[in-house]
């Protein structure tokens, strides 16, 4: 019985296992390791989210926003300080789900790269 | 029940924003404000007057949107995007949780 590869990662999540495992469902051995190393760079971890969202209450808002590469959402939130500090408490709130949801993005892509064979 | 504000919060957060801005009135006088920075005497802010710059938006004058704030326009259309995108993620997970696990 193996361990499963992932659960190493920081911070990992129920949700992030699992789409994780549909994932990487038809890849190979080898195929797995150059996944992990590719998706580990690619990914952002959960805390890490909710630290950058913190920077909201006390610097600029809406790091965590490009952190995930939402480029407008995070503009809107630097200019107005994160919709008065409302959109920065939901993000504080919803940070699991802002990480989960770029993660499988990432998983995706990770998945394209490792079976067209550039790594 | 929870479970499904949890997890569309942002969801809720954007269309009740709009739904908001949609029903005040742009014109009437201001009366309170929730903003952290003018409660605490700060009056200027690169974000100020996007509000009201939406709210016109949404009842149809351009020009005193404009007026009110240039970034009304596209900020609306970012909003309306990430709602669709939100929108899209859960309609993907409802389908997945109708799969009967045989």
């Amino acid at each position: 019985m193996n361990q499963n590869p992932f659960v190493i990662l920081p911070g990992i999540t129920p949700e992030e296992l699992s789409f994780l495992q549909q994932a990487t469902a038809g890849l190979s051995e080898v195929q797995l390791n150059s996944f992990k190393f590719i998706y580990q760079g690619k990914r952002r971890s959960p805390q890490d989210i909710l630290l950058f969202t913190l920077i909201g209450f006390v610097g600029v808002a809406g790091v965590q926003r490009f952190m995930i590469g939402q480029i407008g959402m995070g503009i809107i939130y630097i200019l107005t300080a994160g919709f008065c500090m409302i959109g920065t408490i939901v993000d504080l709130i919803n940070h699991k789900n802002l990480a989960n949801e770029y993660n499988a993005q990432m998983a995706m892509e990770s998945v394209q790269m490792v079976q067209m064979g550039t790594f | 029940m929870i479970d499904l504000l949890k997890k569309n919060i942002e969801l809720i957060f954007w269309t009740a924003a709009i739904l908001a801005l949609a029903a005040a009135d742009p014109s009437a006088q201001p009366h309170y404000t929730i903003c952290v920075f003018k409660l605490a005497g700060i009056n200027w802010c690169p974000g100020c007057g996007l509000g009201h710059s939406i709210s016109w938006l949404l009842h149809g004058d351009i020009a005193a949107s404009l007026k009110a704030h240039w970034l009304g326009i596209p900020a609306l259309a970012i909003i309306f995007w990430r709602t669709g995108q939100l929108l899209k993620r859960m309609a993907i997970f409802k389908a997945s949780q109708n799969y009967e696990p045989s």
